[in-house]
């Protein structure tokens, strides 16, 4: 909370994230290099899939990243919602467009690796189709988000619908524990530790530090964007007045 | 407890009474889902097995559709009048008002499409023993879409194209109620061949279906009052 009233203000919060901005790049860029080259030249061919394993390096992390980002959207629409702080619908109107690009990725990564494994683009099981809703949530609250004549009037609506479809998380996590379906289950995040092989995984969370990186850098710039564009708006409509 | 309760009941007779001064209003959403439903046979082919085999299906997503312009509409009229605002300065706790105008609705928009279902399943070749099951589920589903559908309007209350947002809202939240629905309407068939084979009562994989139906209408509806409340809120700020 300390840290939350201390990043409340604009101007520090802009200094602040102008600090972060070029060591998110950084990160990112190398742990995508370094990642890329272990997930497609330094890493094995798995005994059943082969080759086309190392879909699994962006399609894992991407689905991780998508649920995230839902689930830091929600926590915003908290604070929003609580606290009334215009920074916290800043934060989750910026991360928006991200997350909808994580989940498509997702889809279209898991279209791309169930082709060769499955036999077919799509299925209509418990697991795709709930990362189809969570994609249809993204798009939903970017809608209502910005649907209204005075753009801080969707805010609230939205940043409730956020809240409503938070229960779509659990269902994609656990749908392939609870239903028995063609995705396999989880292999990483058990309670058990992971099944994954280290050679594996690895890569796997090289990918996922890049992801992230590059999260946060998109999302300190569309936050800043916005904060610029909402300073211009009331600009203007003090102008129209006077 | 009755001055809670008061408010709620003169709410439900009002939207009724309105409903009734304006039956155009429900003939056409009836007419829509009657229309929804003839175009499927004749895009499908007139095969019976087929037809009879999707018509749980068809009948779902043909309510769900026809529900929603319906839907999208529930606030509007009480939100340009000043209904709203009042219903925000009463005393009465706005999450029961919510709650009583979503059972209307129920009664309004879900009630005459779940009546005509049974004679649209007819036709769809569905066994007569499987009609009361095909209007329970209905009826219990189409709770849970009013509920859904009261929260996407109050959401969207007041934007650009409430109607396409509405629709945008409710479709992804409402796909369990579809996938319970149809999947509980089909089951009565295999659950009636069974009881033919084996005598003795026995609870089938359609009440199953029925009692998880039963449970989301529950959460629904302890959460979507206040919800709706809230956003009534946020629109009227």
């Amino acid at each position: 909370m300390m840290m939350f009233d201390y990043l409340a203000n604009p101007t520090r919060f802009r200094k602040i994230t102008t600090a972060i901005l070029p060591v998110a790049v950084l990160v990112s860029a190398i742990a995508l290099a370094f990642g890329l080259y272990l997930a497609f030249l330094a890493s094995p061919a798995d005994y059943q899939q082969g080759e086309t394993v190392r879909i699994m390096y962006i399609h894992v992390p991407a689905a991780w990243m998508a649920m995230m980002c839902y689930l830091l959207m929600a926590l915003s629409a908290v604070f929003y919602l609580v606290w009334r702080h215009p920074l916290a619908d800043i934060g989750a109107r910026a991360m928006a467009l991200p997350g909808a690009g994580f989940a498509l990725i997702t889809l279209l990564t898991g279209s791309f690796w169930g082709r060769p494994m499955w036999g077919t683009w799509w299925v209509w099981d418990a697991r795709l189709t709930s990362m189809l809703i969570l994609f249809f949530l993204y798009l939903g609250y970017m809608a209502l988000a910005d649907g209204f004549e005075r753009a801080e009037r969707g805010s609230k609506p939205a940043s409730l619908l956020l809240l409503v479809g938070v229960i779509n998380l659990p269902i994609i996590k656990f749908s392939v524990d609870w239903w028995n379906t063609l995705h396999q289950g989880s292999s990483v995040l058990r309670l058990d530790g992971p099944s994954i092989d280290p050679a594996m995984l690895k890569p796997l969370l090289i990918m996922a530090l890049a992801m992230l990186g590059w999260f946060i850098a998109i999302t300190i710039l569309r936050m800043n964007t916005l904060i610029m564009r909402r300073r211009i708006t009331n600009l203007e409509s003090r102008k129209s007045w006077s | 407890m009755r001055g809670m309760f008061q408010p709620c009941f003169a709410i439900m007779l009002a939207d009724i009474r309105s409903a009734l001064r304006y039956p155009g209003d429900i003939l056409s959403g009836l007419s829509f889902f009657i229309m929804i439903t003839t175009l499927v046979p004749l895009g499908l082919g007139s095969d019976q097995g087929e037809l009879a085999r999707i018509a749980p299906a068809i009948i779902w997503i043909a309510v769900m559709l026809a529900s929603l312009p319906q839907m999208d509409r529930l606030f509007t009229r009480h939100a340009k009048n000043g209904v709203l605002e009042q219903m925000l300065v009463s005393p009465a706790p706005m999450a029961m008002l919510m709650l009583a105008k979503i059972l209307t609705a129920w009664v309004i928009i879900i009630l005459p499409l779940v009546l005509a279902a049974p004679v649209l399943g007819l036709m769809f070749g569905l066994p007569f023993h499987m009609l009361a099951g095909v209007l329970g589920f209905l009826a219990m589903g189409g709770l849970c879409l009013v509920l859904i559908g009261a929260m996407a309007a109050a959401l969207s209350l007041g934007s650009r194209q409430s109607g396409i947002f509405t629709a945008i809202i409710v479709l992804p939240l409402s796909m369990p109620v579809l996938i319970f629905g149809v999947a509980g309407i089909s089951a009565i068939q295999t659950d009636h061949a069974m009881a033919g084979a084996s005598t003795g009562a026995s609870t089938g994989a359609s009440t199953g279906h029925m009692m998880l139906l039963g449970a989301l209408t529950l959460v629904l509806l302890v959460l979507s009052p206040p919800v709706t409340a809230a956003a009534i809120r946020f629109s009227e700020e």
